[in-house]
Parts: C-alpha cells; structure tokens; sequence
C-alpha cells in the first residue's frame, strides 16, 4: 500500500505536527508539504510541486483564507481531493467549501476520527488503484 | 470671575418722577395764578368803569338840571322842567350805586361823600332858585343867581367828581400796571419751569441712554461668557469622543489579542489533546471497559473545553470578520438571521476596504440593527446593502415592519449612543428612521481610510 500524498494548509505548528504524525501513525500518510498562509500554499500547488493525492486546508491561516486556497485550485483544475478541517465548521461554510469544491468538511474537535477514515479509506483506494494497475 | 452687577440706586426713579410731577405742576400754577389775578384785574377793571360811569351822570346830571333850571328861568316855559323831575332819582342812584361799589373802600367812601354832598347843595340851590321863582319873587331869585353861589356849588362838585375821577384813573393805571406785571410773572414763570423741565428731560435722556450703555455691555459679557462656555463644552466634548473612541480602540485591540492567543495557544493544545486521544484509541483497539469509559469522558472533556474556547472567541471577536472581510462576514451573519428567524434578506454587498475600526463599527451596527428587527420588527421584507463609492461606504438595513415613534426611541440603550459615537467619531454619519407602521430604515456612512490600513 503507497502512503496518501497529502499536502496540510495550517498555521500553527502545535496543531500542524500533531496532526501529521496522527495521519502518518493511524491513516497511511506521507505529508509531502505544508504552508500556514494561502499565498504559499498556491504557490506550492500551482508550481507542481510534485504530484499529491490529497489536501487537507484549514479556513483560518496566517494571512488570507483556506476559502481563497480552495478557489485558486478549483480555477486551476488541479486533480486532486480537497478536504477542510477547521474549527469554524458551521453550516454556512460547509456550503461554501462545497461550492468551491471541497469534497468533505471535517471539524477540528469533533470529527478528528471521521477524517483518519477518510484518509484511511482514500490511501486503500489509491492502493487499489495501483494494485488493478500492477 | 463674576462682574460685580450694577447696584440699582433704588431712590433714583421715584425721585425723578417727583421732580418731573413737581415741575408740571409749577407750569400749571403759574399759568392758574396768572390768568386768576389777570381776570381780578379785568374784573375791577370792568368795575372801574361802571364807576366813572356813575360819576360822570351825576355831573351830567346836575349840568340837566343847572340848564333846565336856567331855560325856566329864562323863559318861564314848563317845557324845560322836565328833565328836571327825574335828576334828583338819578343823581340818588347813581350815588347809592358808586356807595355801594365804594363801601369797603376807607379812601374814597369820604370822596363819594363829598360829592354827593355837593351835590345835593348843588341840586338845593338849583331848586331854591326854581321855588323862588314859581313863588313869583324875581328879585330873591335874581339876587340868588347873581351871588356866585350856583357857580361856586358847581365848581364844588365839579372838584369833589374830579377828585373821585382822579383816584378812579390812578386805579385803573395801577390795575393795567398789575395786569402787564402779573402777565410778564407768568410769563417768566413757564419760561423758568419750561426751562427746568427741558433740562430735566435732558437730564433724563442723559440717565436712559447711560442704563442702556449699561444693559448692553451687561448683555455683551454675558454673551462673551456663554461664547467662552461654548467653546470649554465644545472642546470637552471633543475630548469625550476621542478619549470614547480610544477606549473602543483599546478594547477591541484587548479582545482581538485575547482571541488570537485563545485561537492559536489553547485552541492549538486542545486540538493536539484530541489527537493524542485519537491515536490513544487507536493504539488500544480492546480497552477494557473501564479504561474505555475514561477515554470517553476525556474525550468529552476536550470536546466541553473546545466548545467554550469557541464560544468565547467568537464573544470576543468574531472570527469571521477578523479573517475573512467583512463582506463574507455579513453574508454569514445574514445566513444565521435567516436561518433563525426565516426571512429572506435581500442583499446587495460590495468589497470594501475598509480599517480594523470601521469594519467593526459597520458590522456591529448591522448586527443590532437585524437584532432588532428579529426582536421587535415583525417585517416581511429586510434589504441590506452595503456600497462603496466616492470614498465612503454606504451601509442601509431597511425593513418593512412595525417601526417605532421618536418618543420610544429615549429609551435607546448605550449600544445605539456608542454606535452612533463611534461613527461620527471616524468621521461618518448614521441616521434612523422611522414611524408605527412605517418601517424601520438605518442609513449610515463610513469614511474609506485613505492610506496604509
């Protein structure tokens, strides 16, 4: 099984760390990037920095917004899974991430396990994928 | 600080008034008087005359009965007695007349005496003659005529009337002479209290424009102090609002730093705790039970300790303005009122740029207005709008409902007086109005901050 290729849009580090070595340990991850502000992040993606499967962006970064990140890429058709975790998931931005494309919404306190399966669940089917191709 | 005020000299009016009464009386007086003695004057004047009238038929009188008595003489013919009847009742009125006129008076009652006397001597030899000659004794009457006695008795009375005459003239120079006196007294008399009163009046004039003077500088010091006053209340007020306006500063400066160290710090270690949980549950798939229950309540704890980190910062500020601008914040804000109340907000929202302050105000002021609305409006209808133009952002919240009277309005809570403070002091304008049954509409413009945000 080939880990997750998951770039993580967050601006502190406390959370950052945490979060990676849980995804690393629990869902089959390799974090191949982050940035704590919106202008890097698109930066990062749009240069092609590699290829990656999946982007996990929080709403509330340094400077701009996770909503501005899910914009940019939708508007540069970057095939890849986009999901928000964030403190502030109410329903208005639910809807907002949704239309600008987000495949799911995760809230920081409370849905911390539904996102590991998630990751769980895309790194198998990555795997699968791979696996029909080998 | 105070100007001492002018001591009102209390004796001052009463005693002009007096004075002025004082004065029109003395005119009225002297005019009274004059006139009083002038009439006593033609009055005895009058009198005077009636005696010289008097005086002068005695004599004219006698000379009736002198002639009448020669005529006789001479021709015998009764004809020329006629007159004679009568002269001596004329000649006795005439006296009881000048008596009468005469009898308070000591220096001529004698002279009226004389002349009748002399006269009635007069009058006895002018009839002695008259008898002697109806008697028939020409010689006794001729010898009477040519004695001088008829002469002399004439002479007699002739004197005594010029005498009396004499006096009479001398009375009616000294009454003329009293008149011309007593008119050229009053005369000076009103020019003298004329005079007085022009001077008085002067005098008065003079007093009335210096209490104007007076007055006016009086009124000019108090509007000096109201102006000074004016300008203290004018600068203390500026110093209100500013000092207003930095305490808002202050304190939204305050909540923001505390959100942020809330958000970042704990929110930070309360997402690791759950983390850690997290990989804890996955690392013990077969707790046992009473473990599994400490996970659970931990997990719970966290997920308490979460809730009121959230609901906190979003007390102290709420983190959709802060990060995403205030257009999208007012588009969540709507959402929830919506959401809550249901009624469609009809919106039409511009991007502005707009300093850390002024975002706040407006967003404040949008959030109490729907506030109320939601509390007390029972509309159908709510438009918001917010635009950007020529420098300044237009923020409008009208709805349709029940409205409210001005009267109502004293009972406005400090949120509406600090927003209305916080508005004019960035320099902008709100306004709200309303009637029952009219609606409700809140209008208000910020400045756009020209410079480095």
């Amino acid at each position: 099984m080939s880990p997750l290729r998951t770039f993580i849009v967050e601006d502190s580090t406390i959370i950052l760390d945490n979060l990676v070595a849980t995804l690393e340990e629990l869902a089959d991850v390799r974090v191949v990037g982050s940035a704590p502000d919106e202008q890097s992040a698109i930066n990062w993606i749009c240069n092609g920095n590699g290829g990656f499967d999946l982007l996990i962006v929080d709403i509330f970064l340094k400077s701009g917004s996770g909503l501005g990140v899910l914009r940019a890429v939708q508007d540069a058709g970057v095939e890849v899974r986009r999901v928000v975790l964030t403190n502030y998931a109410t329903s208005d931005i639910r809807k907002r991430c949704a239309a600008l494309g987000a495949d799911r919404v995760f809230d920081k306190s409370g849905e911390l396990e539904d996102l590991i399966d998630y990751c769980s669940h895309m790194a198998g089917d990555s795997a699968q994928a791979l696996s029909v191709l080998n | 600080m105070a100007t001492p005020t002018p001591r009102r000299k209390g004796w001052r009016t009463p005693l002009a008034v007096a004075l002025g009464s004082l004065l029109a009386l003395g005119v009225l007086s002297v005019a009274e008087w004059s006139y009083q003695k002038a009439v006593d004057s033609l009055g005895s004047l009058g009198t005077r005359a009636v005696a010289r009238t008097n005086i002068q038929t005695v004599m004219r009188r006698l000379l009736d009965a002198e002639s009448a008595q020669r005529g006789y003489v001479l021709t015998g013919r009764k004809e020329y007695l006629a007159p004679y009847a009568e002269v001596a009742s004329d000649i006795g009125s005439a006296v009881d007349t000048l008596r009468t006129l005469y009898q308070n008076d000591s220096e001529v009652t004698p002279l009226v005496a004389e002349v009748a006397t002399r006269a009635l001597e007069k009058l006895s030899e002018t009839s002695e003659t008259i008898s002697l000659y109806d008697a028939g004794s020409h010689d006794a009457w001729h010898n009477l005529m040519l004695t001088d006695i008829g002469r002399e008795k004439m002479e007699a009375v002739r004197k005594a009337a010029e005498t009396l005459l004499s006096v009479e003239d001398r009375r009616v120079a000294a009454e003329r002479a009293a008149v011309y006196r007593t008119l050229e007294l009053g005369r000076r008399g009103v020019s003298i209290t004329t005079l007085l009163s022009l001077l008085w009046f002067i005098f008065f004039l003079r007093k009335n424009a210096a209490l104007l003077a007076a007055q006016q500088a009086a009124a000019r010091d108090l509007q000096a102090e109201r102006d000074a006053l004016d300008v203290q209340v004018r600068l203390r007020t500026a110093e209100l609002a500013d000092l207003n306006r930095h305490l808002q500063e202050v304190r939204e400066h305050e909540r923001g730093n505390l959100a942020r160290s809330l958000h970042d710090e704990l929110g930070a270690l309360l997402t690791s705790a759950k983390l850690d949980l997290t990989r804890l549950r996955r690392a013990l798939p077969t707790p046992p039970p009473e473990v599994s229950e400490r996970m659970n309540h931990l997990s719970s704890t966290i997920d308490q300790g979460i809730g009121l980190k959230r609901r906190v910062i979003e007390e102290l500020m709420p983190s959709a303005l802060h990060n995403l601008g205030l257009r999208t914040a007012l588009e969540i804000l709507v959402g929830e009122f919506t959401q809550r109340t249901g009624l469609a907000v009809q919106m039409n929202l511009q991007d502005a740029e707009l300093d850390t302050p002024s975002r706040n105000t407006v967003f404040q002021l949008v959030q109490e207005s729907l506030s109320n609305v939601e509390r007390h409006a029972s509309a159908q209808q709510v438009r918001l709008s917010l635009l950007a133009s020529g420098g300044e952002v237009q923020v409008q919240i009208h709805d349709n409902g029940r409205g409210f009277s001005r009267d109502s309005l004293r009972e406005v809570g400090h949120v509406w007086k600090n927003l209305r403070h916080r508005i004019e002091a960035l320099g902008g304008k709100l306004s709200v109005a309303s009637a029952p049954g009219k609606g409700t509409e809140v209008d208000a413009t910020v400045p756009i901050p020209v410079g480095p945000l």
